[in-house]
Formats: structure tokens, C-alpha cells, sequence
């Protein structure tokens, strides 16, 4: 998972500990970064994405606001484009819908439309995922939906040495970023994390440029294109799968806008076999977008092509019926075996 | 004025401690399977849980002017609620316990119950019950029927877009709708001080010219009469109000929460305050006796266990069963074919 | 979820028949005491250890943040107790332990 620079380096990290690390940093050096957000000062964020801020910076620069997400994040949007840095959390990503406008029709548009006459240096922080039984309205990931949209920048990180240096990225970067942290991933002591997110961290400031993609690991016979959870997934399933003598390419996208198509497209020139697994629903999202930029780009190099991805419903309570609709391990060694057919 | 009778002081007092139980047992269920490491995505109940205790006298103050064709929206913390406007409390519980039989299939879980028989309904995003209840009054309206909305919401769920466009709504329209926000001093963290103006919630109908009320102590015999006035209001036609009411969280804002933001004070002050040992003493001076009151606890205590036993022996979901219900099944008013018409060609607008 | 200000514990529950008590710290290696940083409220006496962030034989600074764990629901940082090489993790990541058992010790410098 790490590389040798990186165990150098150490001591560990959670992925929570890492993003607050380059968000302190930022904070420090540039007094026009702030957060703000719903439970992100006394609470430190419900998922630990802003512990220890408030007794570090106080109240003016980590501000809990009103549940009004429109507000708030609206709010941002004017502050960025006075010229402040401001980070603002959306506690979880299901509930972009009752500020949807704020983000897709200002945040992301008004660069645009003032003919680049304005920017907007904002970050949008958010929580997303499942697998802890939250049922429809708090297990979403929502990937495509925001990378559909133009005049955002969307991330989604799966450890923490990526999560640091896109973090600071994000808020260097002089437009909208779309920081979406995996609660699963976080290390979160009443939601443990898979081995692996946990990565060495070095202590300094770092930047890892958006619109490329990482490979998590190297191998021959089949691609596995995903990004946030499930990166952890693939990687534990292409263990399983060099037992049965398959080598798996797992690459993990890192971000989804802007997208690095030429290492996927690298990867299956190499393989020939692409699966895309994506914790997001499967129609109009990651895994298609992703499947026909390989085909549009060289359809002869595709020899096999599954996706896997949660079929289109909401996503149930129970146990037994989210374990189904999210990807498991099983299910993505599954279709590497298909592929590799 | 709608002053309560002994007998519905009993019917409150019961359901408050059906309330009161009810959460204290599925305390302890959630925690089974979750220790030592406390994991949410473990043991029988897993997911988030929200808990009403402290907050009941807000619910049957309320709910007891209902009737079953009337509408209420909850939210994210609502059984209570739920248990006051007689959703059934053994597929409600088989729903926490995400069993096949509860109320939604094991699709919905403890913040996303539906119970049509008795116009329940649910949402976990903050205020977003309140366009819902406003719709079943229009409902109501156009029908020319007598029932009435109501939508439960918390104190910082009043700074929503959602919530104050609803109010409008409701207002411009005299809709037969209530509002009801339970005021537990708390937004998960953060105290009511620090994110809104004003403290008083029920001010906010002054600026859509409805009526605004707020009962200021946790007390389910001011709450009866203040909901019964409301209620009322909207029953005879004359329009919507809102109704602010003071409870208390005596929990944590969800299980896991280790509350290190608030001040102990405050965690005592809610203890301190409980409005079923309230209502207990008000109807001892009606002259119901200790031994009565007991007889009514235990009762309660019984549906709770009942409930929960029940609920515990239900089967879980199949797994391909998460693919049913995305859509109304079978589906009803919709053709899986084409008309054909005499000249096709015309109709299909084609030119070739 | 933010951690809990880790409280003195009234006493070092030194519980019995453990494979690691503190009590029985040999030489002059200091223990990481679960005891010492038990949360205050907590009925639990079993502990549930969540993360190590240096690994056995890295030198470690008398306050840094060396591991968490957790009671009940309460996450708990871990500082090292004295500044030196953390010789030797008793409780792996994953590990129950009982209040007051020793998770590491450190060997000071000097
Ligand atoms: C639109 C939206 N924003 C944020 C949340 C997360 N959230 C869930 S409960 C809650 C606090 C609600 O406080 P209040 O309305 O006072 O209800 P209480 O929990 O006190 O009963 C928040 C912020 C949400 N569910 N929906
Ligand atoms: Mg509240």
C-alpha cells in the first residue's frame, strides 16, 4: 500500500488524522482559511474530521452553524469569492438535496459564467458511504452525481497519506474541490476502519495533484478501476485472487474530476480485462463513464468488461439486503474471475 | 379549553411510559453485540439510534387529539411519536430489529417508519417531514375532509429552508396543519444559543401571520391543552399554528454519543425534570392512586417486552428482497404497450 | 466522534490473574498504564485497543499520541508515558486488555 518514502517516514495516521493535519497546517498559515460546519467545534465533526481544531483556532475559525445548508454553504460560496479560503462541511453527502442549488448553480457556475472574472477557492467537505446499516438517507456516496456536474473538482481519497496531500491540495487549489471522505475509512473508533487506510503519514506539508490516479497495486491479467472503500476491497480481493494464480491491477482513481483516464487506459492496453467497482448506483455513474472513455479511446484494447456496482435502489437497513446492494470483496473477485475467463 | 379528563390523564400517562420504557429497552438491545468494542455496525440493532426519552409529553400532548385519518410526519427521533399516534408497536420494533415483517421490510429502520394504516410517516433529513405534512393538509383541504397534519420537528430543525417555506405554504393556504417543535435545548452538540435567533421558536409564525405558541415547561397536561386548541383550530378550517414545546434530552443525540460537550449541569438538569413523574403527582391529587399507577406501568412494561420478543423472533430479510419495492408493485395505471394508430407513420412523427 | 479528556482514574485497578498487570513492570522499562487513562464515566473494565501510530522500536517523545483505544464509547489517546524507544507492544491493534493493564513499555533514554 505505502512506499518505501512513506514507511520512512514512521509514525502512522488515521485518514481523519491526516486530513485534520493539513487543514491545521492551512489554517495556520493563511489566516483566511476557516471551517465551517454542523458539529465541527466542541464535537470535532461526528466523524472526526475537524478534532481538535476549535481548542487550537476558537470559535471564529471553526464555526458550528445552523442546520441551514443552503446558508452555510451559500455563505462559503460569497466568502470564497471575497477572496477568504473557506472549508465548509456537509455533515452527511445525502444531504446536499436541500442546498443542491448553493453548490451546482452557484458554487460550481460562477467562475464560469462571470467569464472567469470571479473565482470560488472553496472546499466542500463531506461524509460518504455505507455499510453500517444507515439505510437511504445517510449511506450514499453520490459520486457521479457531483462528478457529473461541470466547475467542480471532486475527491475522494482511501488513505490517509493520500487524504493529507489532497487535502492540501484542495485548499490551495483557486476552485471549488468536492472533498468526499468515506466514513468507513476514517478510523473512527465506533466504526473501525479495514486495515489499510491507516498508512505512514510525513509530518510536513505535501500536495498530490488532482486528476491522477494511483495504482494501489500492480498486476497482469485484469484491471480493477475504484476508488474510496472499495479500494480496500479490490486490494484484499486481488489477494485472494493471486492464491487462484490471477494478478490484479487495482487502480485507485483518487479523483474523479479532473479524471486520469490515461492510466486506466494504460492498465487495460497492458491487461485487456477492466472491471470498474464503484459503491455508487450503477446507471449514469463512475463505472460507465469510466468503461466508455476505455472504449472510446481504443475499443480494440478491451477484451472484457464487467461493473459492479450498487443496483438502482436506495439502499436498504437491514443487514442482509445492504450487505447485498454494496459491493463486497466476494463480489469483486467474482468478476475478476468472469473477466479473466 | 381542552383540559384533560382523568381518563385521558391515564391514557397519556401510559403511553409516556410505554415511551419512556420502550426507549430505555432498546437502549440495552442496541448495545448487545457491541462491546467491548463498541462498532455500530454490529449486534441486533445496528445503524444509527436516536432516543426519546425526556421528550414524551411533547408527542401525547399532541397525538392524543388525533385520530387515524389524521397525517403526522416525525423525524429522525421518532418513537415517541410513533407510540402516540398508535403506529403498531410490534412491526415498528421487527422494523428497528431490521426484521422482514416490520413496518417497512427491514427497507425503512428506526428513522424511516411508514405506517399508512395510521398516517405515519418519517425522514431523517432535518425538517424535510414538514413539506409532506403540509401537502396531506392540502390534501385535506381540497377534499373537504376534516382531518388534520401535524409535523414533529426539532428546535434546530426551525432554521431549515424546508421548515419556513412550509410555514408560508400552510399559511398562505390556511392549511389544517401543525407544527410541533420539540425544543430539547440541543442540536446533537450544539445548544440552541449558538445557532439561532430567536429563542423562542414559536415567534417565527409571527412572520407568516399564523398562530404561534410555546409551552414553556414540560408538562403533557399544557401540552394536551395547547395541542388540543391547535388541533382544533385546524380541524374547524381556521388554519395552521405553531406549537414550540420544552422537553428534554435525557439521552445522548444518538447511542455512541459520549456527550463530552455538554455541561454535566445540564445532563442533571434533564434528569431532574421529568415530566411522567409530573403527571404521575398531577394525577395523584385526581385522586388515582399509587397502586393504579403501578398497575398502568406494568402494562406498559409488558407491550414493550411483548414487542420486543415479538420482534426478535421475526425472520430477517432475504437478501434479493432489497431489489423489490424501488417502484409500487404491481404497478397500477401504466401500459407496457404502445397505441397503435390507423396512420402509424403520422403518429410516430417519422418522415421516412 | 471526539475523544474523551481522558480522567485519572480513582485508583489503578490492578485486576487479577492478568497476563500483564503494570504492577509487574520489570527493569527500568516505564509501562503505558490503561489504568491511569480510563475514562472517568465508564462502567467497562475491558478495553478494545483501536490503533497503534509508531511501531515497536520507534523512538517515541514523553507526550506524543502513540496509540488509542476504546471503553465502552469512548475513544482515549494514548500518550507516551516517557520519552525513549517503545521496546515492546503488549496489546496488538484489535486486542481486548482489562483497566489497568499494561499496553507497551518504553525504555527511557539515557
Ligand atoms: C439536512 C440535514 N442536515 C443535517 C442533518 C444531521 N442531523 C441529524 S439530527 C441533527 C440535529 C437535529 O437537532 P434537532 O432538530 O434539535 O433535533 P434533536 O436531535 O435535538 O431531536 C442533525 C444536524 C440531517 N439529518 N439533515
Ligand atoms: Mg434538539
Amino acid at each position: 500500500m505505502s512506499t518505501p518514502e512513506q514507511e520512512a517516514v514512521g509514525r502512522t495516521a488515521t485518514m481523519s488524522d491526516a486530513m485534520v493535519e493539513a487543514v491545521a497546517h492551512e489554517m495556520r498559515a493563511d489566516e483566511e482559511v476557516f471551517y465551517m460546519g454542523e458539529d465541527v467545534a466542541d464535537y470535532g465533526g461526528i466523524f472526526d474530521s475537524t478534532t481538535g481544531l476549535l481548542d487550537e483556532f476558537g470559535r471564529d475559525r471553526v464555526m458550528d452553524v445552523p442546520i441551514s445548508e443552503t446558508a452555510y454553504l451559500g455563505a462559503a460560496v460569497g466568502a470564497a469569492q471575497a477572496g477568504m479560503r473557506p472549508i465548509a462541511e456537509l455533515m452527511f453527502v445525502d444531504f446536499f438535496g436541500v442546498a443542491m442549488d448553493q453548490i451546482y448553480n452557484q458554487m460550481a457556475k460562477n467562475t464560469y459564467m462571470s467569464g472567469g472574472s470571479f473565482s470560488v477557492p472553496m472546499v466542500l467537505t463531506t461524509a460518504v458511504g455505507g455499510t453500517y446499516n444507515d439505510a437511504a438517507q445517510h449511506s450514499q456516496t453520490l459520486y457521479g452525481t457531483f462528478a457529473h456536474l461541470p466547475g467542480m473538482k471532486v475527491v475522494a481519497p482511501s488513505t490517509a497519506y493520500d487524504a493529507k496531500g489532497l487535502m492540501h491540495n484542495a485548499i490551495r487549489d483557486d476552485d471549488p474541490v468536492v472533498y468526499m471522505f468515506h466514513k468507513r475509512l476514517m478510523g473512527i473508533g465506533w466504526l473501525p476502519a479495514p486495515d489499510g487506510p491507516k498508512t505512514p503519514v510525513p509530518k510536513e506539508d505535501y500536495t498530490i495533484p488532482f486528476g491522477k490516479a494511483d495504482v494501489k497495486r500492480e498486476g497482469d491479467d485484469v484491471t480493477v478501476v475504484t476508488l474510496g472503500l472499495h479500494v480496500h476491497r479490490a486490494l484484499e480481493a486481488a489477494e485472494m485472487l493471486a492464491d487462484e494464480g490471477i494478478e490484479t491491477e487495482v487502480i485507485d482513481l483518487r479523483t474523479l474530476k479532473p479524471l486520469d483516464r490515461e492510466t486506466v487506459l494504460e492498465s487495460v492496453r497492458k491487461t485487456g480485462r477492466l472491471v470498474v467497482v464503484d459503491e455508487d448506483y450503477r446507471s449514469y455513474g463512475v463505472t460507465g463513464e469510466i468503461i466508455s472513455s476505455v472504449a472510446e479511446a481504443d475499443l480494440d484494447s478491451l477484451e472484457a468488461v464487467e461493473r459492479v456496482a450498487v443496483p438502482d435502489v436506495p439502499i436498504p437497513y437491514s443487514r442482509p439486503m445492504e450487505d447485498a446492494v454494496i459491493p463486497g470483496t466476494d463480489d469483486v473477485a467474482e468478476a475478476v474471475r468472469s473477466v479473466g475467463e | 379549553m381542552t383540559t384533560a379528563s382523568p381518563d385521558q390523564l391515564r391514557r397519556m400517562y401510559e403511553d409516556m411510559v410505554t415511551a419512556r420504557l420502550y426507549e430505555e429497552r432498546l437502549q440495552d438491545e442496541y448495545m448487545e453485540g457491541k462491546r467491548p468494542g463498541f462498532d455500530i455496525s454490529t449486534g441486533e440493532i445496528p445503524g444509527e439510534l436516536h432516543l426519546a426519552a425526556g421528550q414524551e409529553a411533547a408527542a401525547v400532548g399532541v397525538c392524543h387529539h388525533l385520530r387515524d385519518d389524521d397525517t403526522v410526519t416525525a423525524p429522525h427521533r421518532p418513537h415517541h411519536v410513533a407510540i402516540a399516534k398508535r403506529v403498531d408497536l410490534k412491526r415498528m420494533t421487527a422494523e428497528i430489529f431490521g426484521r422482514e415483517t416490520g413496518l417497512c421490510s427491514g427497507k425503512g429502520g428506526h428513522m424511516h417508519l411508514f405506517d399508512p394504516d395510521v398516517n405515519f410517516a418519517c425522514s431523517g433529513i432535518i425538517a424535510e417531514g414538514c413539506p409532506p405534512a403540509v401537502g396531506a393538509g392540502l390534501a385535506a383541504k381540497k377534499r373537504n375532509t376534516d382531518s388534520v397534519a401535524v409535523a414533529y420537528l426539532g428546535e434546530g430543525a426551525i432554521d431549515q429552508g424546508g421548515f419556513l417555506e412550509s410555514l408560508n405554504l400552510a399559511s398562505v393556504h390556511d392549511l389544517p396543519v401543525v407544527f410541533v417543535v420539540e425544543d430539547n435545548d440541543w442540536a446533537i452538540s450544539m445548544p440552541k444559543e449558538r445557532v439561532t435567533r430567536p429563542d423562542d421558536g414559536s415567534k417565527r409564525a409571527d412572520g407568516f401571520d399564523m398562530h404561534g405558541v410555546r409551552v414553556d415547561s414540560d408538562d403533557a397536561r399544557a401540552v394536551y391543552e395547547a395541542g388540543g386548541e391547535a388541533v382544533g383550530r385546524a380541524r374547524d378550517g381556521n388554519g395552521p399554528t405553531l406549537l414550540e414545546v420544552q422537553v428534554h434530552r435525557r439521552m445522548g443525540h444518538f447511542m455512541g454519543d459520549p456527550e463530552t460537550y455538554r455541561p454535566e449541569e445540564d445532563q442533571e438538569r434533564a434528569a431532574a425534570r421529568d415530566s411522567i413523574d409530573r403527571l404521575a403527582a398531577d394525577m395523584r391529587e385526581f385522586g388515582i392512586d399509587d397502586q393504579e399507577l403501578e398497575e398502568i406501568r406494568d402494562r406498559a412494561a409488558n407491550r414493550v417486552d411483548e414487542a420486543v420478543t415479538w420482534a426478535k423472533q421475526q425472520p430477517l430479510p432475504e437478501p434479493e428482497a432489497a431489489h423489490d419495492h424501488a417502484f409500487t408493485n404491481p404497478p397500477e395505471g401504466v401500459t407496457s404497450e404502445e397505441p397503435e394508430f390507423a396512420d402509424s407513420g403520422a403518429a410516430a412523427g417519422g418522415d421516412d | 466522534m471526539s475523544d474523551a479528556n481522558a480522567t485519572d482514574s480513582e485508583a489503578d485497578a490492578d485486576s487479577d490473574g492478568d497476563a500483564n498487570p503494570v504492577a509487574g513492570a520489570e527493569g527500568g522499562r516505564v509501562p503505558v498504564d490503561s489504568g491511569a487513562l480510563w475514562p472517568g464515566d465508564t462502567d467497562d473494565e475491558v478495553g478494545l485497543l483501536l490503533n497503534w501510530f509508531v511501531p515497536e522500536g520507534s523512538h517515541v517523545a514523553e507526550g506524543d499520541r502513540i496509540a488509542e483505544f476504546q471503553v465502552e464509547k469512548v475513544d482515549v489517546d494514548v500518550p507516551a508515558p516517557a520519552t525513549g524507544t517503545l521496546a515492546e507492544v503488549v496489546v496488538d491493534e484489535d486486542g481486548e486488555f482489562d483497566r489497568g493493564d499494561a499496553l507497551a513499555y518504553v525504555e527511557p533514554e539515557g
